[in-house]
């Protein structure tokens, strides 16, 4: 699913005074498979507490991740279920390339240059855990 | 699919010796003419040949080594150690290929700790690698904010401020008017300590210095009371936006807009301090608006008229988005949509005419779907500041990461020209050491210390060659 996918359509525009195109762009769009319920205000500042429990690792959190997954964001959000959920579905090994190579608004190495493979897994998994 | 709430918002709106020496026998030897024997430092970084990307991945490049120093001892022994040249990262958001080395890369990204705060003296001394947004959670935790911040936050501290990074806000300068002092560690390994109140003219010239100084590995700088933001945001026609435009930036701590093009319309962002207890998190809908300019464009793009028509339909001018919290978590944000942009700083007694002729020449394109953005900076003293000695305002135009983006360059560049325009030192710009000179006036000064504390160049990539007409 794409990030547009995921985004509700038009809410720039009123529905009411769509023109005929736009609505039926609008109506085809409802067909589409329903995002996730987005994070409310207290799960985002419950993530703003979230640590990796290893130091090393939780400086590397803060320095590297946190600025976009431990904020309302696009980026899924640290501890919050409903946003990791439909990326853990593709695996982890999808999760790496895309973490390597950038994504939509991800820089590659995920402002991380000095991270190995593992660093990656282990800050994924932190991540995506439910708090 | 559910439907948020309508909103309009910002932008979106729219690595011993025996280890050098393997690596170097591995990539086919090139590592040898560029490393001494003895270097310990790199062997702490974690690989060698990896390819190097800015945000918009626009910018690339394949260092043979890219080191990531975790202390300042480190990085004076990787610089003492290598030979050639040596290019710093910060987090890759410059549009401008300030970065792409095929030597030796160093990211500075491990120094990235508050060193102290000094709430007497209201200043934080942080090492350079530090992100804004970091430096942000780390002051506020202690009752302290930074006086503003730039539209994103991921930058680190040298690499914003080497860059001229603003945020907007009539009164209020760009970042490197904030910093005081820092440390800078020269290409040979030497530190130097510049401090704003001992050496005014060297701190003129090392608060803006595009990474052709040396590294800076640590920077204190000034901050204020931690405070609270209210934001609003509106529809307004352009025309009448533009207008109002001066007005607002007197009236408000923070003023900005985006121009949406093909629309008629604009969207107006102000921030001003709130007391209230009434907290609210923001919730940019800026991503959900570019998504409905881009699906506008694709649809009706090659109908101008039509396209205008059924923007002015559709959209709902009493649209409004509020936010109330700390203003770290409502001055900067996070772009989903990579992109691609140029930005230019005029004087701010011609911007707003010159945003016209930009608006038109952007609208005579039907691919056109970004907004554009128009900000306010207030003057400062660093000579290679685009704000020196001049107040301004930005007008910044972007294109999708995945478009073609030559004519911002192309298309803009006289328009900004004729109106007295700098250009962003990290965006899309193509001038060289011939128009430069012309248009900062300590261009020689800053010459004179750039080839004092680099004689031989070596902080030169091919871009900056080209901006210092070192070729």
């Amino acid at each position: 699913m794409s990030v547009f996918q995921e985004m509700p359509l038009f809410p720039l525009f009123r529905s009411t005074r769509l023109v005929a195109g736009l609505a039926l762009v609008a109506a085809l769009a409802a067909c589409q498979e329903r995002p996730p319920e987005p994070p409310t205000d207290a799960d985002v500042l419950a993530a703003d507490t979230l640590r990796p429990a290893r130091p090393e690792l939780a400086a590397t959190y803060e320095r590297s991740c946190m600025a976009c997954h431990g904020v309302r964001s696009a980026a899924p959000l640290t501890g919050h279920a409903a946003s990791w959920q439909p990326r853990l579905t593709q695996g982890m090994d999808t999760l790496l390339k895309h973490t390597r190579e950038g994504l939509r608004g991800m820089p590659a190495m995920g402002l991380c240059p000095d991270c190995g493979e593992q660093d990656f897994r282990d800050l994924i998994t932190f991540m995506s855990t439910p708090r | 699919m559910t439907r948020q709430p309508p909103s309009t918002s910002r932008r979106q709106l729219l690595t011993g010796t025996a280890a050098l020496a393997l690596f170097d026998a591995l990539r086919g030897g090139t590592l040898a003419q560029l490393v001494l024997p003895g270097a310990q430092a790199q062997a702490s970084t974690p690989s060698a040949q990896r390819r190097w990307q800015n945000w918009s991945g626009l910018q690339q490049a394949t260092p043979a080594n890219w080191a990531t120093p975790a202390s300042e001892a480190e990085l004076q022994q990787l610089l003492r150690s290598t030979k050639g040249e040596v290019r710093p990262a910060g987090s890759g958001h410059s549009f401008t290929a300030l970065v792409p080395t095929h030597a030796t890369l160093v990211s500075l990204d491990r120094l990235s700790n508050v060193v102290g705060i000094d709430k007497a003296a209201m200043t934080v001394t942080a090492q350079a690698g530090m992100r804004i947004g970091a430096l942000a959670r780390a002051l506020d935790a202690q009752g302290l904010a930074l006086r503003n911040q730039p539209d994103v936050d991921v930058q680190t501290l040298a690499g914003a401020i080497s860059t001229g990074t603003h945020g907007t806000g009539a009164q209020l300068p760009a970042l490197h008017d904030d910093v005081i002092a820092l440390r800078l560690v020269k290409v040979d390994g030497e530190v130097v300590e510049v401090h704003a109140d001992q050496d005014p003219q060297l701190m003129a010239a090392a608060r803006v210095s595009l990474g052709s100084l040396g590294f800076i590995t640590q920077v204190t700088m000034r901050v204020v009371p931690a405070f609270n933001l209210a934001r609003h945001v509106w529809l307004q026609p352009v025309d009448s936006l533009i207008n109002e435009a001066p007005k607002l930036a007197a009236r408000h701590r923070h003023f900005e807009f985006y121009v949406l093009p093909h629309t008629g319309y604009a969207a107006g962002i102000r921030h001003d301090v709130h007391t209230g207890g009434d907290l609210m998190l923001p919730k940019p809908g800026d991503e959900d608006v570019l998504g409905d300019l881009k699906m506008l464009r694709d649809w009706l793009g090659r109908f101008p008229k039509l396209r205008r028509w059924a923007a002015q339909q559709a959209i709902d001018p009493n649209m409004t988005e509020e936010a109330r919290h700390r203003s770290f978590r409502l001055l900067s944000s996070v772009r989903p949509t990579r992109f691609n942009e140029t930005e230019w700083h005029l004087p701010r007694e011609r911007a707003l005419t010159c945003l016209k002729e930009v608006v038109a020449k952007l609208e005579s394109r039907n691919e056109v779907f970004f907004p554009l953005e128009f900000r306010f900076i207030r003057r400062d003293e660093a000579w290679l500041s685009p704000f020196h000695d001049r107040d301004c305002c930005s007008i910044a135009v972007h294109a999708a990461a995945d478009e073609a983006w030559a004519y911002l360059i192309d298309d803009f560049t006289p328009i900004f020209r004729a109106h007295q325009g700098r250009p962003h030192w990290g965006k899309l710009h193509r001038l060289g050491q011939a128009d430069l000179a012309k248009m900062y006036p300590r261009w020689a000064d800053f010459q004179a210390v750039r080839r004092r504390f680099d004689p031989q160049g070596r902080l030169l990539n091919a871009h900056l060659r080209q901006v210092f007409d070192q070729a």
